[in-house]
C-alpha cells in the first residue's frame, strides 16, 4: 500500500487521494517532514497530495504555504524546512501577463528580466541554507496555442531559464514543468478560467503529475530512497527456466526476439550497479544451475562482479529477503523485489509490505521501460565519477556575493521596487471596490468587518466617519486600490480605526506602515489627541496580530479574541517609511 | 434514485474536503457552520465535485455554492441537463 500509492499516484483521483490522506492522518509517526511552498499563484491543491505522499512513507507532514505572491519577501524569513518548493509563474508577474507583456517595449522587457534575475539571486541566496529547493523553470504559457512567433513571453522565459541554469546552487533543483505539461497536454494542465478567477493556473491533474515527477527528490530528502534491487532469475533476468530448458534453452541476447528485453534489463542493471545500487539475486533453483549461467553464458552481462549477494535455494523468498536485509544491514523498506511469478509476488507483498514488489509485466516489451521508471523514481543514482563538484561550490559562492552587493537586506530589496502610494479621502468613485475589499480580505484585515456598498456610501457621506482608500504602484506596475481604512469618531471624541486592511497583493512591502503613519499625521494636524484601534482575531488574520504594537500603539486591554490599543498624538512624532513614497 | 446517489456522494465529498466526520454533513451544512470551509477548501471542493460528478461548474455557480442544498441543486441540474 505504502509504496504502491506513490508508484501509482498518477492514477489516483482527487477524492481517492483525499481518502488515503484522511485514512493515514489517524496515525502518528515519529518523524516530521516539513515542506514550505512559495508561490505567486494559487497552488494549494498540492497540500493534500504532498501530505498523503509523506504519510505513505510513515512520516508526519507539515505543508505550509507562504503569503500569496510574496516569494521574495517570504524568502528573507523562511524557517528551515526539509524541502522548499517555488512556483514563480510568468503568468502572474503583471496583471494579464500574456497580453500586457506583449505591449512592453524592448527596454521594458529587459528591465523586467533584470528585475526577476535580481529576485532569483536574492531567493537563492536567502535559501542557501535550506537542504533542498525545487524551483520551476519558466514556461511561456499562452492560451493553449502553438505560437511560433517571437513573443516577449517566450523571450523572457528563455532568458530566465538560461539564467537559472547558470545561477543555481547545489541545493537547488530546477524542475522542467514544460515536460510535465507536455506529458498530460496543456489543455489538461492549465485552467485559464480558474486562473482569471482564483489565480489558480494549474489543474489538479497537473499537481498530481508534478508531485509524481518530483517523487525522487522527495524520497531523497525524506531519506526513503531504495538501495537494493533483488532479481529473481528465470523469466526475470532471462527468458526461460534454466532447470527445465537447460542453459542452451534460455534466451537473453540482443539478437533474440524474446531475449532482447532481458538483455536490456541486464544492461541497465550493470549501469545501476556502477552507480551505487546494490543488485542481489533471489531464485528458487539449484545453485549450480544458476552459477553456470552467470559464469559461462555468453549473453550474460550481469556477471558476479555486479552482484552483491545471491540467495539461490528452495527457501521461502520472504525469508531470503529478510536474510539479505540483515546481511546488508539495511531496512526492508529500502528493497525492491522483482519476480515474474504471481505466487512469489503475492507472498512477498503480503509478508513484507515494506518491500516495493514489482511483477515482470506480461507484455514483456514494457519490462525495461517499467524498470527504468522504478529506478529513476525510487533510487538515488550517483554519478560514476565521484569528483567533488568544485564548479558548483564556486558558483554558489558567486551568487551569494552578487546578491549581497545588490541587496544586503530586505529594505534594499524593497527600495529597489520603488513602491509609491496614493491615499484618497472619502472618494466616492471607490465605493464598489472598497466594499469588495472589506468582503474579500481575510489575512491582512485587523477587524474583518464586512460592509456592503450601501454602508460604505453612508460612511463616506457621514461627518463622523473618514474613509481612506489606498492605491499602490511600483516600478513594475499598478496594483490599483488595494487598501482601506475606516475611521470613526467615538463618544469621547477620540478617533477609532474601525477597519484597516490591505489586499494580499501588496503585503510585506511596508505599505501598511506608510498608510498608518499618514493617518496618524492626518489626525494630529487636525488637533485630534488620541486614536484608538483594535485587533479582532479571526481564523485567517494571525499575520497582523502585532501590527499596532509594532507601530507604537499602547495595548490598553486584551480579551480572548480581541486587543484594544491607543496612541496619544501629542507625544507622537511623525514618522516616515523609507521604502515607500507617498504621492500627493 | 439518482438524486439519492448524488446526496450520498456529495456528503462523502464534503466530509473529505472539509476534514469533517461523515455524520456532521447534513442538509443544513453550510459555509457558516463548517469550520474548514474557506476560500482554499472551497476551490478543493470544486475540484472534487467536477472530478467526481464529471461536470464543469460554471463560474457563476462556483461563487453560489455556499451550502449543501445549493450544491446539490446545482449538481443535479448539471447532471440532468
Amino acid at each position: 500500500m505504502v509504496d504502491s500509492f506513490v508508484y501509482n499516484l498518477r492514477n489516483y483521483s482527487y477524492t481517492e487521494i483525499l481518502e488515503v490522506n484522511t485514512m493515514l492522518s489517524n496515525i502518528n509517526y515519529h518523524n516530521e517532514f516539513n515542506i514550505q511552498i512559495l508561490s505567486n499563484t494559487t497552488v494549494n491543491p498540492l497540500n493534500e497530495i504532498l501530505e498523503a505522499f509523506v504519510r505513505s512513507f510513515r512520516m508526519n507532514p507539515s505543508v505550509e504555504f507562504g503569503n500569496y505572491d510574496n516569494i521574495v519577501q517570504d524568502s528573507f524569513s523562511l524557517e528551515k524546512a526539509n524541502l522548499v518548493i517555488i512556483f514563480y509563474d510568468l503568468m502572474n508577474i503583471i496583471e494579464h501577463a500574456h497580453i500586457n507583456l506583449e505591449l512592453l517595449k524592448e527596454i521594458e522587457v529587459r528591465e523586467m528580466i533584470a528585475k526577476i534575475k535580481k529576485e532569483i539571486q536574492v531567493i537563492f541566496n536567502n535559501l542557501a541554507d535550506q537542504p533542498l529547493v525545487l524551483f520551476n523553470m519558466f514556461y511561456p504559457y499562452k492560451y493553449n496555442e502553438l505560437h511560433h512567433f517571437q513573443s516577449n513571453l517566450s523571450f523572457i522565459a528563455r532568458e530566465l531559464n538560461a539564467f537559472l541554469a547558470e545561477q543555481k546552487t547545489t541545493n537547488v533543483e530546477l524542475i522542467d514543468i514544460e515536460k510535465i505539461i507536455a506529458t498530460i497536454g496543456s489543455k489538461n494542465a492549465i485552467e485559464y478560467k480558474k486562473f482569471l478567477k482564483y489565480k489558480m493556473l494549474y489543474s489538479f491533474q497537473f499537481f498530481k503529475s508534478y508531485v509524481a515527477s518530483i517523487d525522487n527528490m522527495l524520497l531523497r530528502c525524506m531519506g526513503k530512497v531504495k538501495k537494493v534491487i533483488v532479481f529473481d532469475c528465470d523469466n526475470t533476468l532471462w527468458k526461460g527456466i534454466v532447470g527445465e530448458d537447460g542453459i542452451k534453452g534460455i534466451e537473453m541476447s540482443s539478437d533474440s526476439a524474446k531475449g532482447i528485453y532481458f538483455h536490456l534489463v541486464q544492461k541497465m542493471a550493470v549501469e545501476w550497479s556502477k552507480k551505487g545500487i546494490l543488485i542481489c539475486l533471489c531464485s528458487k533453483n539449484n545453485w549450480d544451475d544458476v552459477m553456470q549461467v552467470i559464469d559461462t553464458h555468453e549473453a550474460m552481462i550481469l556477471t558476479s562482479e555486479y552482484i552483491i549477494s545471491m540467495k539461490v535455494n528452495w527457501t521461502n523468498k520472504a525469508e531470503n529477503l529478510r536474510h539479505l536485509a540483515s546481511e546488508l544491514n539495511l531496512g526492508l523498506d529500502s528493497f525492491v523485489f522483482i519476480d515474474d511469478s504471481d505466487y512469489e509476488v503475492n507472498l512477498v507483498k503480503t509478508q513484507l509490505p515494506e518491500v516495493l514488489t514489482i511483477q515482470v509485466p506480461k507484455e514483456i516489451e514494457t519490462y525495461p521501460i517499467m524498470l527504468h521508471e522504478v529506478v529513476t523514481r525510487f533510487f538515488n543514482l550517483k554519478p560514476i565519477s565521484e569528483d567533488l563538484d568544485k564548479l558548483n561550490q564556486y558558483k554558489q559562492q558567486k551568487v551569494r556575493q552578487d546578491a549581497l552587493t545588490d541587496f544586503g537586506n530586505i529594505d534594499d530589496y524593497l527600495m529597489s521596487l520603488g513602491t509609491t502610494i496614493k491615499i484618497y479621502h472619502n472618494e466616492t468613485e471607490h465605493i464598489k471596490r472598497i466594499a469588495q475589499l472589506t468582503q474579500k480580505t481575510n489575512q491582512f484585515n485587523l477587524t474583518t468587518r464586512r460592509y456592503t456598498e450601501h454602508e460604505i456610501e453612508a460612511y463616506i457621506k457621514s461627518d463622523n466617519t473618514d474613509l481612506f482608500s489606498l492605491e499602490v504602484k511600483d516600478n513594475y506596475g499598478n496594483s490599483g486600490i488595494t487598501g482601506v481604512a475606516i475611521i470613526s469618531i467615538t463618544k469621547t471624541q477620540a478617533m477609532y480605526i474601525d477597519t484597516f486592511l490591505l489586499s494580499c497583493r501588496v503585503i510585506s512591502r511596508n505599505v501598511e506602515n506608510a498608510f498608518l503613519y499618514f493617518i496618524l499625521d492626518f489626525y494630529k494636524s487636525k488637533g485630534i489627541t488620541s486614536i484608538q484601534a483594535e485587533y479582532i482575531e479571526s481564523k485567517k488574520n494571525i499575520l497582523v496580530k502585532d501590527l499596532y504594537g509594532n507601530i507604537g500603539f499602547d495595548l490598553d486591554s486584551e480579551k480572548q479574541f480581541s486587543k484594544r490599543y491607543s496612541i496619544q498624538l501629542e507625544n507622537y512624532n511623525p514618522r516616515k517609511e523609507k521604502t515607500v513614497q507617498i504621492i500627493k | 434514485m439518482k438524486i439519492q446517489h448524488y446526496e450520498k456522494t456529495l456528503k462523502d465529498l464534503m466530509a473529505l474536503v472539509f476534514k469533517a466526520e461523515k455524520l456532521q454533513i447534513d442538509v443544513d451544512s453550510s459555509i457558516d457552520n463548517i469550520d474548514n470551509w474557506d476560500s482554499i477548501t472551497h476551490l478543493n471542493l470544486i475540484i472534487a465535485l467536477e472530478e467526481e460528478f464529471d461536470v464543469s461548474i460554471p463560474d457563476d455557480d462556483v461563487g453560489n455554492m455556499i451550502n449543501y442544498k445549493i450544491i446539490l441543486h446545482i449538481i443535479t441540474e448539471l447532471k440532468e441537463k
